[in-house]
């Protein structure tokens, strides 16, 4: 690993041989390179330099930028070629020699800072260096380190994260090391010796210095650190992450965190938020009447249009189904032996019991198994899957990948951990429930051919394989059948935008690695990946093939699953309207579609209880609130609102059995009477998610799979056991103030289903 | 290949989009599991099927079949269209437009739910079904349309278009060629009674335009087992469930239909599924019926029962001797039969009955289709003697029973069948064909020749279903004039074609709708109405029954005008003073049931 010694120097002729032969002496073999930049100096330092250049491992270069140490600093960073890299005073007030054992420290931390824990040099120095320490470094920025000290040792890729522009002469150190800090990279203090200067005199102006360095700190500490982008290891995305907050996230992908739901609101969307609350709050203060009967108004108006536009999709599909057919001649008529490789990730965590079950399942898909490349994802941490895997006899086609431990634990994660490994042409992502459809590979890969260059994703049709196992299934089930018979295929056919659904996604790999894979902090990633890649001008198209799953027969397990599910669509939402009127003038009315679909679900999931209950007052409770109601029901609104709640609600129902007749579930209709229940069931889930999104909004809810193998094998209390489910936790501001108050847990930070 | 609807075939007209290719047909298309090609793609049938080139008399015949093959429904369009424009215009000039009382009512009704004292939906009421009066919503607010008519003369002649073309697509459905075809719309759209009803706010071409709708795509799913086509079949249902009553027996007919094919096809479990699927959406329009009936006159089944239902009406006939066929099964098919017979025409009736007859017996038909089309288009008549026998229906045939016409519109609710079963004879009559065709032109032009013999008219005119109340109406408006500020009391159950009549605005009108007005006018109408019309005597109309015991508050009006149909009250000058003049809501308290004036 080869170390760069960066040393900024003005006048400093005298220390120069002194400094590179302690640093020669100190290396005890290893490479290195010295990268000098000069300030300038004219004193002789550049002869000497040039002179002591064939006897060490020396580069020298003469500043070209602005004067003063931090420029010099940057100038040299470029010319690093060093893994690690370090940067000293060339005074040698602080010890060459301690480089080394500085750089070994580095195996446990990724900044190493030199601690002036024994000062030879000037009282008054040495008082101020440890005010500024202790006020600006512990107490404005929360860390315990010497930060203005000139020598520090640290990995490239810290300084490739914390990519700045120094604002003084003297500021950068302070601005590093806090950067560094909140990008989560760890930082160790190394004690030294600070000596007395002995040649040159020093070009530090105390006063002025001192002046600069509390101005700066002040600055840096109003400004926000945003994210910041940890670059990849390598050509693939692999290593890659993003720091925020102290928090070091290796998310394997390169995607801009301005893409990603790692920061829930920016700036201008909490004051709208704000904004808006404000003005109801003043609307309900100065007259409460007609404030409410603007709200209701507002609401009534996006309902009825929700009511049309799925009229509209609904009849779309109905007069022509869309999803693209290919023939039996066609699937007869492949090569085998020209088949692409077909990359598959499976994605799986603390789902030992349905392994065989899904080898099972892939091993019958009708796909030339010398090009069938599978990839079990398999976490650090989850031992018992590593075991299972050890112990159970894999087909050659499968093959096992430790995803390491890193935030977040997500499915996206380790999805974007298996695309850097994947061989394959095509890949697909199937939970490891799954049971695609035998052909479904084959149809997919006609199916690329026949559609036009931008459609990137094809969305295959999810279905379950157990809806008559409760009412909840049943239900559940007819909801799929709605969204991906119906609802999906309509999309597709305005070619909008489409939220993909959980699994079946199926890309070139290539494509997918161009969109830079899936967002980790994001748990509806396939949702976001839907929109993204529609911005960017690609579009989904979906294929005429199913892929049965398990529907959740556990309520509690279900609203597990449906909070993360809507709690994603909750991100995906608002990472998609950060720059609306963009959205707006380069999609059009797709934008509006995007609203209505995403934004109009979520608010009506959170809004419907509240009118249910308006509703069910007035006819329960005329006597008390019917006039109350009445009243904010102006009669335009109170059309407008009958027709949503009658024909609206009646609409959806009739929706849900043109899905399941679709799908020749005949016998499921009858139990669409219960669906109101189901309704509720799904706000219910949205307030969680709702509470999720604040609390803990990249906690991945864990939904458990094979709940009839488990039933069948005798399991108990499946919902309450955290071999299947962990009780994990933390992350987010909100869990480290929680931190504070309850002793910290040994466990994963975070799940994935 | 896709469902053809006639919103498309309109589309397409207007669009002008490029003609679609020649498709595949053949005659073996049309049976079960085969979708019928797209209009206007029909090729030459010749080239398809050389042989039955030989049938053909010429080739230029042949080019007009073709053309009408692949322009028919626009041309049908563009002709029904301008038939009904002018045949509109004519009815219009010589004021038969508005002859029916209950097309003044049906338009009153629609008048009400935008303007007057209390407007708004509850306006509907619960005496006939509501899909009429909604759609006249969205033209009835301006005073021409609601006066000449044509708020509600725009339903009917729109959906005469309409019907029309559902007949040409049965028909071509049931692979009649297209001159044939074109007869049988005929039949249909040259019917002197379906010409003047057309004309009219009446409901029956807008139910029969559902009908036909339900009935084409029920036939259309009974070929394609398209789910979209039972959809569409269920939504035309509905619609007709929500115009008349036929619309819930054929809710029945259809339901019951479908679950028998399914159940052959696919099984029980499928056709239960498809049962659902179908009942639902057809069968919403009742469930909202039966829940509207509940929510605003708290009683699910008020229209059946109530004091304005035709359960009502019908116990008065039955009293007073008049429900012959009540009971009578026989008596009631004939009465129906002269009904049809009188709005069709004898040849018609019995072209229709040979092409049943042939239609069941033709094996070139798939079962399912020859059923559906048959059991369909049968039961409007199936149901109206049904319930003239069950004596929910009434129908009096001048010299049989009854002692004038009364109802005998509802004859032409076998028209559709009639036109489908003839133009299916002439079809597949071979050499008959062209003297059937011969006779038809005939028959079509003697009934446009007769347009102003219709029965209907007559029945309008000078039956029961007609009343004159121009006289009564026209010292009431006389008498009124520019007098914006009073307000006349009648009962818009027994007086509706005289409110409409008079020319006053509902806002002028203090009617059983009113709701509090109504209930405190009735109390002291000597501080709310100027004006009191009613029939002196007569316990069915509210507005009498209301104030016959009320001798005090009588004593202050005096009878201003007799007529055969009503009399007017008028309030003593001396009493005027006491009037409320400010009608606006505010001036108003509605806390109570009655209302109060604010002081």
């Amino acid at each position: 690993m080869k170390l760069s010694i960066i040393v900024p120097t003005y006048n400093e002729r005298a220390n120069i041989k002194p400094l590179l032969e302690t640093i020669r002496a100190g290396s005890g073999g290893r490479d290195y390179e010295v990268i000098v930049v000069d300030d300038h100096s004219d004193d002789g330092t550049w002869e000497e330099l040039t002179q002591e250049q064939a006897n060490y491992p020396l580069k020298i270069f003469r500043k070209t930028g602005k004067k003063g140490k931090a420029y010099s600093l940057i100038e040299g960073f470029e010319k690093a070629r060093g893994e690690v890299i370090a940067y000293i005073d060339a005074d040698l007030q602080y010890p060459p020699e301690e480089i080394f054992p500085m750089v070994d420290k580095l195996e446990e931390a990724d900044v190493v800072v030199a601690n002036r824990k024994v000062y030879e040099d000037s009282a008054h120095r040495k008082l101020a260096s440890r005010i500024f320490r202790t006020i600006f470094g512990k107490i404005l920025f929360g860390i315990p380190h010497d930060t203005q000290s000139g020598l520090k040792v640290f990995r490239k890729e810290v300084l490739e994260t914390v990519k700045f522009g120094p604002k003084s002469a003297w500021s950068y150190d302070l601005e590093f090391l806090t950067r560094a800090h909140q990008a989560g990279f760890k930082i160790e203090a190394h004690d030294i010796l600070f000596k007395k200067r002995q040649f040159g005199v020093s070009k530090l102006n105390s006063l002025s210095a001192a002046w600069e360095l509390i101005i700066n700190a002040l600055s840096l500490r109003l400004r926000a650190i945003g994210p910041q982008n940890i670059p990849a290891n390598g050509p693939s995305m692999e290593g890659a992450g993003v720091g925020y907050r102290g928090r070091k996230y290796v998310t394997h992908t390169t995607l801009p965190h301005k893409e990603s739901a790692l920061v829930n609101l920016y700036l201008w969307q909490k004051l709208a938020i704000l904004v808006l609350a404000f003005i109801i709050l003043y609307g309900l203060t100065v007259n409460t009447l007609l404030t409410f009967q603007i709200v209701v108004g507002i609401l009534s108006a996006i309902y009825f249009v929700d009511v049309v536009f799925n009229l509209f999709l609904v009849l779309r599909t109905l007069k022509k189904p869309h999803a693209i057919k290919v023939t039996d001649e066609e699937l007869d008529a492949i090569d085998e032996s020209k088949l692409p490789i077909y990359t598959i990730l499976c994605p799986i965590y603390r789902e030992a019991h349905i392994l065989p079950n899904f080898i099972k399942a892939i091993s019958e898909l009708d796909w030339n198994k010398d090009r069938l490349d599978v990839i079990l994802l398999i976490e650090e941490d989850d031992r018992r899957m590593i075991e299972a895997v050890e112990n159970i006899d894999l087909p050659e086609f499968v093959r096992a990948e430790i995803v390491p431990d890193s935030e977040p634990k997500t499915k996206p994660k380790a999805c974007n951990w298996g695309l850097a490994k994947a061989k394959g042409e095509y890949v697909v992502i199937y939970d490891a429930e799954d049971i695609p459809e035998p052909k479904q590979l084959k149809k997919v890969y006609l199916t690329f051919g026949k559609v036009a260059p931008d459609v990137v994703c094809l969305q295959a049709k999810l279905n379950y394989y157990n809806p008559q196992d409760n009412i909840l299934t049943r239900l559940f089930t007819a909801e799929y059948s709605l969204w991906f018979d119906v609802i999906l295929t309509g999309l597709q056919s305005l070619g909008t935008c489409i939220p993909l659904g959980g699994t079946s996604n199926h890309f070139k790999t290539a494509d997918i690695k161009a969109l830079q894979g899936w967002d980790p902090f994001n748990v509806t990633e396939d949702a976001d990946l839907g929109l993204r890649l529609f911005k960017k001008n690609y579009k989904t198209a979906v294929v005429d093939s199913t892929t049965f799953e398990e529907a959740n027969s556990r309520i509690k397990n279900w609203i597990r699953q449906r909070s993360r599910w809507i709690k994603g669509y909750m991100q995906t939402y608002l990472v998609h309207t950060r720059n609306p009127l963009n959205f707006l003038t380069s999609k059009g009315y797709h934008a509006l579609i995007f609203q209505l679909l995403m934004g109009g679900k979520i608010a009506f999931i959170l809004i419907n209880p509240f009118l249910w209950i308006a509703t069910l007052s007035y006819f329960i409770l005329n006597q008390w609130v019917g006039d109350t109601i009445e009243s904010v029901y102006p009669s335009f609104t109170f059309y407008i609102a009958i027709i949503s709640l009658a024909f609206g609600n009646f609409l959806f129902m009739y929706y849900y059995m043109i899905g399941l007749v679709k799908r020749s579930h005949w016998t499921l209709l009858k139990y669409l009477v219960f669906v109101p229940f189901y309704w509720v069931l799904v706000s219910w889930a949205g307030f969680v998610a709702l509470r999720q999104l604040i609390f803990k909004p990249h906690y991945w809810e864990k939904t458990v799979h094979g709940i009839n193998f488990l039933e069948s094998q005798g399991a108990l209390d499946i919902d309450n056991r955290e071999d299947l489910i962990p009780k994990n936790i933390a992350e987010g501001r909100f869990e480290r103030i929680k931190k504070l108050k309850e002793p910290e847990k040994e466990a994963p930070q975070l799940v994935y289903a | 290949m896709p469902e053809k609807s006639p919103i498309s075939t309109i589309k397409r007209f207007f669009n002008k989009l490029p003609r679609p290719e020649r498709s595949r047909y053949s005659p073996s298309s049309l049976h079960e599991g085969a979708d019928t090609p797209e209009l206007g793609s029909m090729c030459s049938l010749s080239r398809i099927h050389p042989q039955t080139k030989n049938t053909r008399s010429s080739a230029s015949e042949y080019g007009v079949e073709n053309s009408l093959e692949k322009h028919g429904a626009k041309i049908l369009i563009f002709c029904l269209f301008s038939v009904s424009i002018v045949t509109f215009v004519h009815f219009y000039q010589t004021g038969l437009g508005l002859t029916y009382n209950d097309a003044r009512s049906h338009l009153d009704i629609g008048r009400r739910v935008v303007e007057g004292l209390t407007p708004g939906l509850a306006q509907l009421g619960s005496v006939w079904l509501p899909l009429p009066h909604l759609l006249l919503i969205l033209t009835v607010w301006n005073d021409f349309m609601w006066h000449s008519g044509l708020a509600g003369a725009l339903i009917s002649m729109i959906s005469y278009v309409f019907s029309g073309l559902f007949i040409w697509l049965i028909l071509k459905r049931l692979a009649v060629s297209p001159l044939p075809r074109l007869i049988g719309v005929a039949i249909f759209a040259a019917n002197a009674n379906i010409l003047y009803l057309q004309s009219t706010a009446m409901t029956e071409l807008l139910l029969l335009l559902t009908l036909t709708g339900a009935i084409y795509e029920i036939i259309a799913w009974s070929q394609n087992r398209n789910d979209y086509s039972i959809v569409k079949g269920a939504f035309w249902v509905m619609l007709a469930t929500l115009i008349r009553y036929e619309g819930w027996f054929l809710f029945i007919v259809a339901a019951v239909l479908i679950w028998l094919y399914t159940a052959r096809e696919k099984g029980k479990k499928a056709a239960e599924g498809m049962l659902i699927l179908f009942t639902t959406l057809s069968g919403f329009g009742i469930f909202l019926w039966f829940f509207w009936n509940k929510l605003i006159f708290g009683d699910f089944f008020y229209f059946i029962f109530g004091p304005y239902s035709a359960h009502a009406q019908q116990e008065q006939l039955q009293i007073a001797g008049d429900l012959l066929t009540k009971g009578n099964f026989l008596f009631s098919a004939k009465i129906y039969y002269f009904a049809v017979y009188y709005c069709i025409g004898l040849i018609t009736v019995v072209a229709a009955i040979l092409g049943a007859t042939l239609i069941s017996l033709d094996k070139k038909l798939s079962l399912k289709i020859r059923m559906a089309a048959l059991v369909l288009l049968i039961s409007p008549v199936v149901f109206n003697v049904l319930a003239l026998y069950l004596g929910h229906s009434v129908v009096f045939i001048e010299g049989l029973s009854g002692k004038s016409w009364f109802n005998v519109r509802y004859g032409v609710m076998a028209l559709p069948a009639a036109a489908v079963f003839s133009a299916y004879l002439i079809d597949k009559s071979k050499q008959m064909k062209y003297v059937l065709t011969a006779v038809f032109v005939a028959v079509i032009g003697y009934s446009v020749l007769t347009l102003d013999s219709a029965v209907t008219i007559a029945d309008a005119k000078y039956g029961s279903s007609g009343r004159d109340v121009s006289q009564v109406a026209g010292w009431l408006k006389n008498d009124i004039k520019d007098d914006h500020q009073s307000r006349v009391l009648i009962a818009a159950a027994s007086h509706d074609a005289l409110i409409f009549s008079s020319g006053l605005p509902m806002k002028q009108i203090i009617h059983e709708g009113t709701g509090p007005f109504w209930e405190s006018a009735t109390q002291t109408p000597d501080k709310w109405a100027k004006y009191i019309v009613m029939r002196t005597y007569d316990t069915n109309d509210s507005a009498w029954n209301s104030l016959k015991d009320n001798k005090y508050a009588l004593e202050k009006y005096e009878i201003a005008y007799k007529g055969i149909f009503a009399d007017i009250y008028k309030l003593r000058p001396e009493y005027e003073s006491h009037l409320a003049n400010d009608f606006s809501p505010t001036a108003f308290d509605f806390s109570e049931e009655k209302i109060t004036r604010k002081k």
